[in-house]
């Protein structure tokens, strides 16, 4: 079954190539927002099957906008993965702690990004 | 010549040094200065004594013979003989005493001759009281003349012991003086030294503040370099891996050998990122590592299983020995040393060579080794290529796609576990890295290393043959 995904990210090009990586490569279906609260809005109407989240964004940042998600019933559910420029083990470690099911670094290998996802939450 | 920090501290410490020198050798004087002075207080007082001495036994003296004037008792004259027979001998002590003073010398001259003369007309009185009785002593002419001599003599002793007291004096004022000039040359100097000293030591301190604040602002430049390079690197590389993969349709030959260019470059270029990023981690130390007990076995199994797809592009095979030594390492960083190490033992293998990977015990330590068959190192280079950007060929970055930074890092992560590394080489016929990582320590570990076993527990060889064993488990 196609799997439908959310990717937030302030990144227009960013959101375009991960959304044809995934499309292309997974054939999954893929809905983009460019700011954490129109992907909370986008999270509640569409019920995705697994959001990737952006953690540097102005105004409303990765974190914030997953603790946000939590607090929802409609969203509390959805599996985040946070996309990250930051690589460090620590960084990881402090996502992975505030409820992130996984991390993947940017840059990231488009061919193989569906993959890692699918690894993270065990969609294999 | 500039002035660093390092200059005004040195000149700052050689400052102090000469100071307290100064302090020292000022001290010493003085103290010198002092026992000499309080020997003169002494003497002095010797050579004041000595003279009452002289004063007190003529006055006898004249007593005995005015006693033997009147009474012709021959006692007097025995006493009186006595103590003409001392005088000569107070005379010549004080003459000894008073050597180093020219004055004093003549003054005693001048004295003895007084006595001299005294003690004459006392024995002319004797003998005229022994010859002619008490009138004829009372007739003598000269009776006058022994009074003036003995007026005279102790005149002449007020004077030396006057100017004895004056000498005195003038020595005890110049010692105070010289004590109060080295008080305040000794104070004076420790005033400057201190000063000196926290001059130093403030320099020091602004000094280092100085420096951690630009360490501080050299490592957020570079995180913040980092982020802001892999956001626009992050769509290119997307973008370009995906053209690249035909994924989104065919382009020509010629098409395709520029994204395989463009990709392979990008591809650098996030590595290059990720190595300096690391290295500038590793530097400032914010990273520690986390250290835990691990199988060196099980860390050159996962290394190799992750070099295992460059290795077989290269078409070089991977072979590890396996080892059940247990060190106490950050497992993640052994890893990254080690598929550094294998990067380049692959990178600079020829088609068909093998790598091996092995980890022995050594003393305390686990060495691990990677050997290849590659063309080797040049002597004067083995050193050097474990600093930043050194490579053995300029242009093997390019070539081969490296960043320059692997070795670097690699030294920074075994460095930090207490381990050394370093390469032998042969030109020509291959390199081998060496590194040593400690072995956990025994007695405080529950598992135990099978410690009584050499190290060259060859058990088996497990050779995985990219060829003939592709990779499954990743």
């Amino acid at each position: 079954m196609s799997k439908h995904i959310l990717l937030i990210d302030d990144e227009d090009d960013i959101r375009e190539v991960t959304a044809v990586s995934l499309e292309t490569v997974a054939g999954w279906r893929v809905s983009s927002a460019g700011s954490g609260r129109a992907g909370i809005e986008l999270a509640r109407t569409a019920r995705p099957d697994a959001i990737l989240l952006d953690v540097m964004m102005p105004e409303q940042d990765g974190p914030a906008t997953l603790r946000l998600l939590r607090n929802d019933k409609v969203t509390a559910e959805i599996p985040v993965i946070f996309l990250t420029a930051k690589v460090q083990s620590i960084e990881r470690e402090r996502l992975h702690a505030i409820g992130a099911a996984g991390t993947l670094a940017k840059p990231f290998n488009p061919l193989t990004l569906a993959n890692q996802v699918k690894e993270i939450l065990g969609w294999r | 010549m500039k002035l660093t920090v390092e200059r005004t501290v040195l000149a700052g410490f050689v400052i102090v040094l000469a100071l307290l020198g100064t302090v020292g050798i000022v001290s010493q004087r003085t103290i010198i200065g002092l026992i000499e002075d309080s020997k003169w207080v002494t003497h002095t007082h010797v050579v004041l004594e000595m003279l009452q001495q002289v004063s007190f036994r003529i006055s006898q003296a004249e007593a005995a013979v005015r006693g033997f004037v009147i009474t012709g008792d021959s006692t007097f004259e025995s006493q009186y003989e006595s103590i003409r027979k001392q005088v000569p001998d107070l005379i010549s002590e004080l003459r000894t005493k008073t050597l180093d003073n020219p004055d004093e010398q003549d003054s005693i001259a001048s004295l003895q001759a007084l006595i001299e003369k005294r003690f004459a007309t006392m024995d002319e009185a004797i003998r005229v009281r022994k010859s002619g009785g008490i009138q004829a002593v009372l007739a003598m002419s000269n009776t006058s003349r022994g009074r003036e001599l003995s007026t005279q003599i102790s005149a002449l002793t007020a004077q030396m012991r006057g100017d004895e007291d004056r000498l005195l004096a003038n020595r005890q004022l110049r010692a105070q003086l010289s004590a109060r000039r080295a008080f305040l040359v000794v104070l004076s100097a420790l005033i400057f030294a201190m000063l000196a000293v926290i001059g130093s030591v403030v320099l020091v301190f602004r000094d280092l503040t100085r420096r951690r604040e630009i360490e501080r602002m050299k490592s957020e430049f570079v995180s913040v370099v980092s982020h802001e390079l892999r956001t626009p690197l992050t769509s290119i590389h997307g973008s370009l891996g995906l053209l690249a993969s035909g994924l989104l349709g065919k382009v020509n030959a010629r098409g395709e050998r520029m994204l395989e260019i463009a990709v392979s470059n990008t591809d650098r270029l996030i590595r290059l990122l990720n190595d300096i990023l690391d290295m500038e981690t590793l530097d400032s130390g914010k990273v520690e590592m986390r250290r835990i007990e691990c199988s060196a076995g099980e860390l050159i199994d996962h290394a190799i299983e992750l070099m295992r797809p460059m290795a077989q592009n290269q078409r070089v095979s991977l072979a590890a020995t396996r080892s059940e030594l247990l060190i106490h390492a950050d497992r993640d960083r052994i890893i990254q040393c080690l598929t550094n190490l294998l990067s380049n033992a692959i990178k600079f293998s020829e088609p068909g060579k093998p790598v091996r990977v092995t980890a022995n015990r050594i003393g305390q330590d686990a060495r691990f080794e990677v050997a290849d068959q590659g063309k080797g190192i040049p002597e004067g280079k083995r050193t050097s290529i474990f600093e930043r950007f050194q490579q053995v060929d300029t242009s093997d970055s390019r070539k081969r796609g490296g960043t320059g930074l692997g070795l670097a890092i690699s030294r920074n992560i075994v460095e930090q576990h207490g381990g050394k590394i370093w390469v032998e080489s042969q030109v020509g016929q291959g390199s081998t890295f060496f590194f040593t990582i400690p072995l956990v320590d025994q007695e405080n570990s529950i598992h135990h290393a099978p410690s009584e076993k050499p190290s060259e527990i060859v058990t088996s060889e497990r050779e995985s043959n990219v060829e003939t064993h592709p990779s499954d488990r990743r």
